[in-house]
């Protein structure tokens, strides 16, 4: 359903058959929302074409018409700051859509009209989607439909997505825009004399359609030294006359500042456009207000946040993990593994084909499973917190802490989930605007001890420590965790996204009382994504790690796995870890608590036995060793799968791997040693 | 009387004269409505006094102490 993958074609108008409409518009104005009520299930979300930036396709049947829509990335301009602008401004410019919606928060006109003006700058096809105009009302706010409709010369549509009000109306206005030729000119900012008349020379020397954008636009935006049309010119050999023009043109004192110029006279524009249009009636949001005060109080504000965030933790690792149905989940997962093992066995496979089958890709395929009702809570909780305005000021809060680390506030959120599970917290990461920092989180995230770890240390840490020392060992690799996160954040932050320093600019908005449907909807979206594009790369991954410790048949030292693990014993000599040891982190990439299991394994004991056998074998400095390269060797390849599928590299994946493994051999071996000199081993 | 925004104590209002700083930082700031001529109000600042959240054309925005030194506002 990817509609509008080919090649820019001008569409003529169409009355019936297909036509393409984009949304466009602020975030958090209600587009998604807009665009899931428009579309139903008859959706497809990928990315951009080389970028990390998520796509939304869609289908909408009204009649005889087929509407192809495209959700934009939510922007607050069209300027090439981000990826998101920069895509939405070339598919409006060069796909040229047949019908932009520009999605508007009633409740606070002046700045989303400003993407709007910037739209009808691009194209006259715009349909204004006055979202949330029951928000407006309820803060007083009274709107003259027809008055805006007259003065931008487009149809202006109020609505209420997230209760599906006004969808019909808003199809009915893109019939509308379809049918008719004739437009109203747009409203257009006035520029200063000597910003026009150099915009006017610029003009003349460039073709029709300079590289498939308006004119005009494209000699406005050489003259604010634009980056990516720059860029565009300069390949361009036969833009470069009117590139050298704009660039003389931009040293002139008088027109140097004309990016502000040109911002100045849009906003200038919007409040002629607005005088009579929105007026103050009676009431007021006063209580978002109030509530402000209390949440991101002095003192309450961490405090609550704490209580808040603690109670999503809870709720996504008791209510998700340990359900009566993920139980039985869990066991009729086990009992159709049995049937399979029972049916090969039955039809004579080879004893080899049936394990890889039943503990190698069902297994894989179990995982996937287990994390199903652990994504969508965790997914249901972070919708509801977005949604109702809450992690916008957790943001707010923390972000003096994420500043510190040269992280934004909006980092803390999946940085925090990686405590809990790294898997989550990697696609939460999602969140974040700017590219450098979203892909920081991402690659610091492993890590943050998770509760898969957790589950190995307390054992190791039971076993080998006793009362206070196996507390203060706990926490030690807590606290290592932590510090780990803050100078590997700041390490990176200084060698490899040494970018311009970018702005914490936050919208606030309105608290809003979460609508079930449209938290229900993202919590579906973010799981269905997970299984669908994880879940077929878990299982493989899993098989092929199951033949590694497997193949070829006969003890586990003569496996593939166990042959590694002899082969890098003298890397583990200088961490005092023995081969068994070694082999078990490569087990342990499948899933972390899995180290436990395979240990059992090799040390030919039952789960039971593990503690002795490992007390007998093992010095406690060489298990706290052990412990502390397992926080940070590897992350396990659902982490991995994830990563690879957030950041759509696998170079950055394979770096996420690899650093890791350094920092363990380098904090393996001084602790080790460090630790001998001192006595401890 | 002329001050940085980052200046403006919670319940003191402002009118911004210039907008400096950083390029991507600048127009990100000027999007956004922070053009000259624009009032500007603090509300409040998080728990460690940073960041600080601002009421700019009719909308809460909030921003960091050290972005908002790079604009001047005369206050009101």
């Amino acid at each position: 359903m990817s509609c509008c993958d080919s090649a820019a074609s001008p569409s003529p108008l169409r009355v019936a058959g297909t036509a393409t409409v984009a949304l466009a518009g602020n975030p958090n104005v209600g587009k998604s929302t807009l665009f899931n009520a428009l579309t139903g299930l008859h959706q497809h979300v990928g990315n951009w074409s080389g970028k990390t930036v998520e796509r939304k396709d869609g289908t909408c049947r009204a009649g005889d018409l087929t509407l192809r829509l495209v959700d934009l990335p939510g922007t607050y301009s069209l300027s090439a700051l981000s990826p998101e602008e920069l895509i939405a401004r070339e598919f409006i410019a060069l796909e040229r859509p047949d019908v932009v919606i520009s999605v508007v928060d009633a409740s606070n006109l002046e700045r989303n009209l400003y993407l709007t003006l910037q739209l009808l700058e691009l194209t006259d096809r715009v349909i204004v989607a006055l979202n949330m105009i029951d928000l407006a009302e309820r803060k007083g706010l009274i709107i003259d439909v027809p008055q805006l409709e007259r003065r931008l010369g487009v149809p202006v549509v109020p609505l209420v997505a997230e209760h599906r009000e006004g969808s019909a109306e808003v199809v009915e206005a893109i019939r509308r825009v379809l049918r008719s030729d004739k437009r109203a000119a747009p409203p257009r900012a006035g520029l200063p004399v000597v910003l026009a008349e150099a915009v006017g020379r610029i003009a003349s020397m460039l073709p029709e359609r300079p590289a498939g954008f308006d004119r005009d636009w494209f000699a406005r935006k050489l003259l604010e030294g634009d980056g990516a049309i720059l860029e565009v010119a300069g390949r361009t050999p036969i833009l470069g006359a009117a590139d050298q023009l704009a660039r003389e043109l931009r040293a002139d004192p008088q027109l140097a500042d004309a990016e502000a110029e040109v911002i100045s006279a849009q906003y200038e524009l919007l409040s002629t456009l607005l005088t009579g249009v929105v007026r103050k009636g009676t009431g007021k949001l006063d209580w978002s207000d109030a509530l402000d005060r209390v949440v991101t109080h002095r003192y309450l504000g961490y405090p609550i946040l704490f209580g808040v965030f603690a109670l999503m933790f809870w709720a996504t690792f008791s209510l998700g993990a340990g359900t009566p149905l993920s139980i039985a989940l869990t066991r009729i997962l086990d009992q159709v593994g049995g049937g399979l093992r029972w049916a090969l066995v039955r039809v004579g496979a080879p004893a080899l084909l049936v394990n890889f089958v039943v503990a190698g890709l069902w297994a894989g395929f179990e995982t996937v499973v287990g994390f199903f009702p652990l994504i969508a809570v965790f997914f249901t909780c972070f919708a509801l917190l977005e949604d109702s305005g809450y992690l916008a000021r957790a943001a707010f809060m923390v972000d003096r802490f994420m500043s510190a680390i040269g992280l934004h506030g909006r980092s803390f959120l999946p940085l925090v989930m990686g405590f809990g599970c790294n898997v989550p917290a990697v696609m939460a990461a999602r969140g974040i605007d700017n590219p450098g920092d979203r892909l920081l989180t991402i690659l610091v995230n492993p890590l943050m001890l998770c509760q898969a770890r957790l589950v190995v240390f307390v054992f190791f840490a039971a076993t080998f420590f006793s009362g206070w020392r196996a507390a203060a060992v706990m926490l030690s690799l807590y606290g290592l965790s932590a510090v780990l996160v803050v100078l590997m954040s700041a390490l990176f932050k200084r060698t490899l996204f040494q970018s311009e320093p970018t702005p914490f600019l936050l919208e606030l908005p309105p608290y809003h009382l979460p609508v079930w449907r449209n938290v229900a909807t993202h919590a579906w979206r973010s799981t269905r994504m997970f299984i669908r594009r994880a879940g077929g790369q878990i299982t493989v991954m899993t098989g092929a790690v199951w033949l590694f410790t497997h193949l070829p048949l006969g003890p586990v030292d003569h496996s593939f796995a166990g042959r590694l693990g002899h082969l890098v014993a003298p890397l583990g000599l200088t961490m005092g870890l023995s081969w068994r040891l070694l082999v078990s982190l490569v087990a342990g990439v499948l899933a972390k608590e899995g180290v436990l299991a395979s240990l059992a394994v090799l040390y030919g004991v039952g789960p039971h036995g593990l503690a002795g056998a490992l007390r007998h074998a093992v010095s406690p400095l060489a298990a706290y060793t052990f412990m502390v390269v397992s926080l940070v060797y590897i992350p396990c390849f659902s982490t991995l799968v994830v990563i690879r599928r957030e950041t759509m590299s696998w170079r950055w994946t394979a770096f996420a791997a690899l650093y890791g493994l350094i920092l363990a051999f380098v904090l393996g071996t001084g602790i080790f040693q460090v630790g001998r000199l001192l006595g401890l081993g | 009387m002329l001050a940085p925004l980052s200046h403006l104590q919670p319940g003191q209002r402002g009118r911004i004269t210039r907008v400096g700083g950083a390029s991507s930082i600048r127009r990100r700031m000027l999007d956004l409505g922070l053009v000259p001529g624009t009032e500007i109000a603090a509300l409040h600042a998080a728990p460690l006094r940073d960041p600080v959240a601002f009421l700019v054309r009719g909308y809460h925005l909030a921003m960091r102490r050290r972005d908002a030194e790079a604009i001047a506002v005369e206050l009101l």
